[in-house]
């Protein structure tokens, strides 16, 4: 199985079969960290279909020497987070999610327990509802170590700040986080 | 060495993460045993920690992959050609021809307008003797605005020049030029007012610089 580099450089050579295996391989990953940023299910497709045209349309600024294929597309992806957030600030309502509850696996599947898929599910929500009291720049920092499980060194590149910011940032989030989900009501175990 | 609340705080996720040793652990852990609200909080972000990264990320939305592939990969649709009294322009109709015909039509409308008169009525108006002597005509009353413009600014700074040594003068040049009638009484008029209405209106402010 090919490498991400070398998918990039079919697909730069017009390899359509490279481009669509790249897309299978990194689209749950983007859409997730479109919709775990902002709490809207449809705002989030929407933005995975936007990242990747705009990775279509600059796939050849890509270099392999400056970072891994999925950093740089994390790294595009925050961009565009970024400008929508800006966009859409004026019209947002911070406290409420409108549509923006995840539908997970609704069917009971016989292997699980039901308890423990709605526990699942009840969490998400909670989490999801938590992260959208965050600030942008905490949520994103969160999002990026605790849901995507990105290394420090591949958030500093990200997001473009020093190591020691990226983890000042983490730990607040997380503590607000915390705080939230206690506000809510969910306690240690 | 004993830490207090702030810095459990802001050590807390290198505790949790485990890259925290030695003395530096000792002295956290210490603190936890003597202080309920930082164990609390520990506890809290931890268990909140273990939560978020047992969440499995979610599946992507049916048909998301194929829309994309959809928008980047299909062929874009062709152009029908131009057909029936229009096909002789299928030649000419491509971006970069009709770009130039564009600018060559506007340019052509902008001189017109400049060389023609303002209300066209009949196209006879448009014979190019006439064209030619409005276009001349036109040429001639800018050149005579302009030259008045110029004129009139010169008349302007040459009373401005002539007004402002007057308006201020050095003081140790006040007792030796000589000075006219005239000016001796426009010096007091000033001295004493402190500002003449109608030079401050061509000069702003030399009411107020330079006569105290």
């Amino acid at each position: 199985m090919e490498g991400d580099a070398q998918l990039v450089q079919l697909c730069l050579r017009g390899d359509g079969l490279a481009w669509e295996e790249l897309l299978r391989r990194h689209t749950r990953r983007v859409f997730n960290l479109c919709y775990r940023f902002t709490g809207n299910r449809s705002e989030a497709e929407d933005l995975s279909q936007d990242v990747f045209l705009r990775v279509y349309r600059t796939l050849a600024s890509y270099r392999a020497e400056y970072g891994g294929f999925a950093t740089w597309l994390t790294s595009l992806t925050r961009n565009l987070l970024v400008d929508h957030y800006r966009r859409t600030r004026r019209d947002r309502v911070t406290d409420s999610l409108d549509d923006s509850l995840p539908k997970l696996e609704e069917k009971h599947s016989p292997e699980r327990a039901p308890d423990k898929l709605a526990l699942a599910s009840e969490l998400s929500a909670q989490v999801q509802t938590a992260l959208g009291r965050l600030s942008p720049d905490l949520r994103e920092a969160v999002i990026l170590r605790d849901l995507q499980g990105l290394e420090y060194s591949e958030i500093r590149q990200v997001l473009g700040i020093p190591e020691g910011t990226v983890k000042s940032r983490i730990n607040r989030g997380r503590i607000e986080l915390a705080r939230c989900l206690g506000e809510m009501g969910l306690r240690p175990e | 060495m004993a830490q207090n609340c702030a810095q459990i705080e802001e050590r807390l996720s290198d505790y949790l993460e485990g890259t925290l040793e030695g003395e530096e652990r000792r002295d956290f852990e210490s603190h936890l045993g003597g202080c309920r609200p930082c164990a609390l909080l520990v506890a809290q972000v931890a268990s909140v920690l273990k939560g978020v990264h047992a969440l499995k990320p979610l599946e992507v939305p049916h048909g998301l992959v194929s829309r994309i592939l959809g928008a980047t990969t299909a062929p874009k649709p062709k152009r029908k050609p131009l057909t029936g009294r229009f096909a002789w322009l299928e030649p000419f109709w491509k971006p970069r021809l009709a770009m130039g015909a564009a600018m060559v039509l506007a340019t052509l409308l902008i001189v017109m307008q400049l060389a023609t008169p303002a209300k066209i009525k009949k196209l006879s108006v448009l014979n190019p003797v006439d064209v030619y002597r409005h276009a001349d005509r036109q040429a001639h009353l800018l050149y005579a605005r302009s030259a008045k413009f110029v004129s009139d600014l010169r008349v302007v700074y040459e009373i401005q020049s002539r007004l402002r040594p007057e308006s201020a003068p050095a003081p140790g040049q006040r007792d030796t030029h000589p000075q006219t009638p005239q000016q001796k009484s426009q010096d007091h008029d000033h001295s004493e007012n402190g500002n003449t209405p109608m030079l401050a209106l061509i000069t702003p402010g030399c009411g107020e610089q330079g006569w105290e």
